[in-house]
């Protein structure tokens, strides 16, 4: 192969087949769509688990409907609905993303859409334990507020540590990990984007 | 002017085919990236607008998938799998050992070269393959240039390494 002709003529004379045309092509999803569906399924899930919440507080015995509970109750319910509407607004930005656009185009959008991700967890999480917390606090209280004071000490400690931990080790790790993960997305999407300019 | 799928899949898919291929230098993801590309060609037929050729059109989806599609793909590289998916298509796949070293060749230079030679090989012309990378054309003669001598280095260096 000494000149660039002979490649052309090579790839000319090919028989490269494709594959035959699957049949189910309108019921197989692309990997953005399956994203997609991951948040929207999350979404629904967690619509569920809220709806589930309010109508285990109607259903309670009229004794434990006290404001405590029900204030705690709708304050994790809230944030199930809350974290779904984040989820159902992700999956709204992937399925935004236009594959029909240059090249330049479709890369800057998911680095985009991996930049906004990467800022989405940082708000989240905190948020997420702040109402968790105040929730739980709240209908702890409600619960043992006629048991020794010691033991209710007890349930606080061990509730409180456990959420610290869960934030500040376990979280903050999750996030470190995902941050890098996340990077290395935004890193390769612009140099690939680079190249197109 | 509306368009028929099938009659699409069957004017163009050799053609993307060739394109995943060169672009993935393997016939497994090569399969998977001709896949997804067809399936997002179905998904946004409706929106197509007549603003571009289809087959630019075609093209632009098929490149971006190539793009995002194999980050993925790289960390399952060098699998059992994807060994044996070689073995085979060494054997068996096209009847012809220098196309398959061409496919090869073409998918060691960076990503953004492989479409545009690929494209060259296609025998596009300048101003359509502009349209469907989005690269001016001045800037496109002087890459395809240096393209074309780096091909033929990788080439003629082929299995030496």
């Amino acid at each position: 192969m000494e000149e660039f002709k002979d490649f052309e003529n090579l790839w000319k004379k090919a028989e490269t087949k494709a594959p035959t045309k699957n049949t189910n092509i309108s019921t197989i999803k692309n990997n953005r769509m399956k994203l997609k569906n991951t948040y929207t399924k999350g979404a629904i899930l967690l619509i569920i688990t809220g709806i589930f919440i309010l109508v285990l507080l109607f259903n309670f015995d009229a004794r434990i409907q006290t404001t405590p509970i029900i204030t705690s109750m709708v304050i994790i319910a809230a944030v199930c609905f809350l974290q779904a509407f984040l989820m159902i607004f992700t999956a709204e930005k992937i399925s935004k993303i236009d594959e029909t656009q240059t090249p330049s185009f479709h890369l800057k959008q998911w680095q985009n859409f991996r930049s906004f991700q990467k800022k989405q967890r940082h708000w989240n999480m905190p948020v997420y334990y702040l109402f968790l917390s105040i929730a739980l606090g709240i209908y702890l209280y409600e619960l043992l507020k006629n048991v020794d004071p010691w033991k209710m000490i007890l349930a606080f400690v061990i509730t409180y540590s456990w959420m610290l931990f869960a934030y500040f080790y376990l979280g903050k790790r999750e996030i470190k990990k995902q941050d890098a993960k996340l990077d290395g997305i935004i890193t390769e999407l612009k140099s690939l984007e680079n190249q197109f300019h | 002017m509306s368009y028929d799928f099938d009659q699409l899949y069957q004017e163009f898919s050799a053609r993307i085919y060739k394109l995943c291929l060169s672009y993935s230098g393997n016939q497994l993801f090569a399969d998977d990236l001709h896949q997804e590309t067809w399936i997002a060609v179905w998904n946004s037929l409706p929106k197509f607008r007549n603003e571009s050729k289809i087959g630019t059109w075609i093209y632009r989806i098929a490149i971006n998938t190539c793009l995002v599609g194999l980050k993925k793909e790289k960390n399952k590289d060098q699998n059992s799998e994807t060994i044996l998916s070689k073995l085979i298509y060494e054997e068996t796949f096209d009847n012809s050992n220098e196309i398959n070293r061409l496919y090869e060749c073409i998918s060691k230079l960076k990503e953004s070269d492989r479409i545009i030679i690929t494209l060259v090989l296609e025998e596009k012309p300048y101003e359509e393959i502009a349209e469907i990378t989005g690269i001016t054309e001045n800037n496109l003669r002087v890459k395809i240039h240096r393209i074309k001598k780096e091909l033929q280095e990788i080439y003629t260096n082929y299995g030496r390494i």
